[in-house]
């Protein structure tokens, strides 16, 4: 029962994670259309921003540890930083093709991975570095079941940002542009929507958010490395699919679904099948529901 | 120019072309004492197997598959347990890689017939990843140890050992790829799997069986990566699961597309560009991948059909289609 | 030949798009399916072409019940089909489009294509053939190596209507011929419709929208109206009858044209 709720906990917190990168990918794909290949590293770039904030600031990072506000301090810079490397991306690599086929953009955004992951090993080295912690080595106990105050942070953060999200995109008049446009895009163009402003905000909150997941994961693992954007993408993006690409509440339910099922999946049957089993249940759930849990229906 | 003397000479260029390609390949050998250019031009020439049979699907066929490297893991570690655990030839693994190649493309084909797109992208991705996580966790493959000590094809006494004769053996291979999808393009089954990825409702309507086509079209490319593990398991001895990553699946998939999509000469151009150019650019060592990042950009955006192709993809299509459309209006008002 | 609609109904979810509607297509006639905007009859013409299962009733070809036969049989029980929106292969050119239409009677194995075999030679050397001589008849021969796409709108059209004749099926489906085509054009289609009856034999079941063509072109029509069949017969009945006024024009006009 506890390791139940164990692994509930566990699954919450990384899925919290994954549900910030899904969204990047799902906000995207609602306007676009293609998958973004490059949003995984943006969430890699966001985790290395935060670390050369705490560099500048003196913080020791090896072994070392930060308060609550030297994390928001790092926090707010980095997501910035991601937000507007995710517009600049946008410009350069999607914006020339925004007409032409869906392959193309895919393959220019895996050629956009490709750079950013390359320019970041070439710039930062490619061995993994230190981070300093959150609340190191605090947990709580619920009966044998231990909680750590790092994960309660990175689920209460998520949480936070996704509840923001979705108040800027229900009560803003931006908010509205993007979910009009994801809607019919035509119909928005026709009504004076300004189709490369909704695009370069979509990427802008997207990235941003991927930037703040970046740092999370940094501070719960106390490490980086410039490839840790590979195998989290594919998680984000199977997550954005688990719960209907295209769909913002879809890829946080998603996302979450997919933490939960693969911290169970790798405590009762295999830590070592954990991957494959949410790539199973994934490929199940989408043999059933072809368009995802709360999918658009679009094929 | 008109069309036809274009379509003419096309032709003679092609099938000229093949046969200078071919006896170039021959004659290297003979020139280029390095045996790591030689090394280089092996890969290139499994990456031809791989991008090409990847071409059966994605370029005939229109369905997606970032899981390619995943065929290619069950080609390479079925041969190589076959040869070092049941004592088989590498002849005889090689066959049965191929079919092991081409039953799991009929396993992942199953659910192509019901999804598309992107969602078929992250089914195969799935796929990839989950033979690569099997090959990391069962006791068989020896996790992430990997398999060493993996013969080397023989013929009597014959050894494939050297670079050299690997070279042939995997051109010669990588041939036989290029034949038969050539030679596929232009038969029943060829035609129906590019009906079927041009327009699926009007193939039915013709009596065109998507659903089987779908299937073998992974069930063939799957066949070919099988044949490419195999003799990369042999060539290099040994074979371990970080081989068979997402990024081998991504980054066949970009050789195919740059090379020009549907083409046969496409992809090989392609294994020779992304194979090729990193390894001989050694020297500058983390630039390459960088300028490959961009290169891809740029080729998406000066020629997204892909050096050689003349495939338009379905956008430029409906493009087309509805310019003329236009212009029909015009001149039936006028 | 007989093909016979039996009482199909069909609903999507809770919407009734058909209900209970019969006729049957007598050998060699032009028959027409026509009703206003949303009757039903492009639902009933997609039952008929096999892309959706009716939800009741059946449809016979010659005795046999197509009505839960998957799609790419029809063209095993002779029934050909053209589309609204012309489907073409657009990057294959116009003869592969047309030998694609030939799928169904090419027999050779995949493996003699490797080989050349002399019997796969053969076949390919008819089956290009065949194809050459449906071109020339159409008029698209010296078109045959330019991609599908390339074609201009109308002769979209007829390579469409070709690749469908290619197949040989006795009965072809037409889904809306008409659309966009101008009056030359439309006249036109009329003489190739009663072309493709006269002299080759076939028998037409088309949805139009477009009364000059239907009225022309038609010996008989059904009418639809909200997924009822509201009167059967031929044209010059149709164009008096009340109900069907009725269903296009609304109620007061027909009871002025009546008085």
């Amino acid at each position: 029962m506890y390791l139940l709720l164990q692994q509930l906990i566990n699954g919450l917190a990384v899925g919290g994670i994954y549900a910030l990168i899904a969204i990047g990918y799902t906000m995207v794909y609602g306007i676009l259309f293609f998958v973004n290949f490059a949003h995984g590293d943006i969430y890699m770039l966001g985790a290395f921003c935060a670390f050369f904030v705490f560099t500048f600031l003196g913080i020791e990072v090896t072994g070392g540890a930060i308060t609550v506000s030297q994390f928001l301090i790092a926090l707010i810079p980095s997501m910035l930083a991601c937000a507007a490397l995710g517009v600049v991306i946008e410009r350069f690599a999607y914006r020339p093709i925004r007409n032409g086929s869906r392959l193309s953009a895919m393959i220019s955004a895996l050629g956009a991975s490709i750079f950013l992951s390359n320019a970041a090993t070439y710039l930062f080295g490619s061995q993994t570095k230190p981070m300093p912690k959150l609340f190191a080595g605090k947990y709580f106990t619920v009966g044998s079941a231990t909680i750590s105050y790092i994960q309660t942070a990175v689920l209460i953060v998520s949480l936070i940002l996704m509840i923001l999200l979705h108040i800027f995109i229900k009560h803003t008049k931006l908010g509205k542009a993007i979910r009009a446009v994801s809607d019919d895009q035509r119909a928005a163009v026709l009504m004076g929507i300004d189709m490369d402003m909704v695009i370069s905000a979509t990427f802008a909150i997207g990235s941003a958010l991927a930037g703040a997941a970046g740092i999370m994961v940094g501070v719960y693992y106390a490490s980086i490395y410039p490839t840790m954007g590979g195998i989290a993408g594919i998680k984000a993006f199977t997550a954005a699919i688990l719960g209907g690409i295209g769909n913002i509440p879809g890829a946080m339910l998603g996302g979450i679904l997919l933490g939960i099922i693969e911290s169970l999946g790798g405590a009762y049957i295999s830590f070592g099948y954990r991957d494959a089993i949410a790539f199973v249940v994934l490929i199940i759930a989408l043999c059933a529901m072809p368009t995802g849990i709360l999918g658009k229906g679009r094929s | 120019m008109n069309d036809k003397s274009i379509a003419l000479f096309e032709n003679v260029v092609t099938k000229y072309g093949w046969l200078l390609f071919i006896i170039i390949i021959i004659l290297v050998p003979r020139f280029v004492i390095s045996d790591y250019v030689v090394h280089v031009l092996v890969l290139i020439a499994l990456y031809t197997i791989l991008a090409e049979s990847l071409n059966v699907l994605v370029g005939f066929t229109g369905q997606f598959s970032l899981g390619h490297a995943g065929f290619w893991a069950v080609g390479a570690y079925i041969a190589a347990l076959l040869m070092l655990r049941a004592g088989f030839s590498f002849w005889t693994a090689c066959v049965v890689s191929m079919a092991a190649g081409y039953l799991a493309g009929l396993f992942l084909g199953i659910p192509s017939m019901r999804l598309k797109g992107d969602y078929l992208c992250i089914v195969t991705l799935g796929f990839g990843e989950i033979v690569r996580i099997l090959a990391m966790n069962l006791e068989v493959t020896r996790g992430p140890m990997g398999l060493p000590g993996i013969p080397s094809p023989e013929i009597g006494e014959f050894v494939f050992d050297t670079e050299k004769s690997m070279y042939y053996l995997c051109w010669a291979a990588a041939f036989l790829t290029i034949y038969a999808t050539g030679r596929m393009r232009h038969s029943k089954f060829g035609r129906a799997l590019m009906s079927v990825r041009d327009d699926e409702l009007a193939a039915v309507s013709l009596g065109v069986n998507i659903a089987y086509y779908k299937v073998h079209a992974f069930g063939i490319g799957g066949m070919f990566a099988g044949l490419a593990g195999a003799l990369y398991a042999s060539w290099t001895t040994f074979i371990s699961p970080d081989v068979f990553q997402f990024s081998d699946s991504a980054n066949i998939f970009c050789m195919m597309i740059l090379g020009g999509l549907g083409t046969i000469a496409g992809p090989v151009l392609g294994a020779f560009l992304l194979a090729g150019l990193p390894e001989l650019l050694r020297g500058f060592a983390e630039f390459r991948l960088i300028a490959l990042g961009l290169l891809m950009i740029a080729l998406m955006i000066y020629r997204p059909g892909g050096i050689l192709g003349s495939y338009d993809t379905a956008g430029g299509v409906k493009k087309i289609r509805r310019r003329r459309i236009e212009r029909e209006a015009d001149t039936n008002v006028t | 030949m007989s093909l016979s609609v039996n009482s199909i109904s069909k609903a999507f979810g809770g919407v009734v798009a058909l209900n209970n509607v019969s006729f049957s297509v007598e050998q060699g006639s032009i028959f027409g399916l026509i009703g206003p905007n949303g009757a039903g009859k492009t639902t009933l013409f997609n039952i008929i072409a096999g892309v959706f299962r009716p939800t009741a009733g059946s449809i016979l070809m010659n005795g046999a019940h197509l009505e839960h036969e998957p799609n790419y049989l029809r063209i095993d029980r002779s029934i050909a089909r053209t589309f609204q929106n012309i489907k073409l292969f657009h990057n294959l050119t116009v003869l592969q489009n047309i030998v694609i239409g030939m799928h169904t009677k090419l027999r050779r194995p995949l493996i003699e294509s490797f080989f050349h075999t002399k019997r796969w030679r053969a076949e390919e050397a008819m089956a290009r053939e065949r194809a050459m001589e449906m071109l020339t008849a159409f008029g698209l021969a010296d078109r045959k190596d330019l991609p599908a796409r390339s074609l201009p709108y109308g002769e979209q059209r007829i390579l469409e209507m070709t690749r469908a004749l290619v197949t040989e099926s006795k009965v072809l489906l037409l889904d809306e011929p008409a659309a966009g085509l101008n009056n030359v054009e439309s006249g036109r289609l009329v003489d190739f419709i009663r072309m493709i009856r006269d002299k080759m034999g076939r028998t037409i079941l088309l949805v139009e929208h477009d009364m000059n063509v239907v009225m022309k072109v038609c010996e008989k029509l059904v009418v639809l109206d909200h997924g009822e069949k509201i009167a059967e017969g031929e044209p010059k009945d149709i164009q008096k009858n009340r109900n069907v006024i009725e269903a296009y024009l609304g109620r007061k006009f027909a009871n002025e044209t009546e008085c």
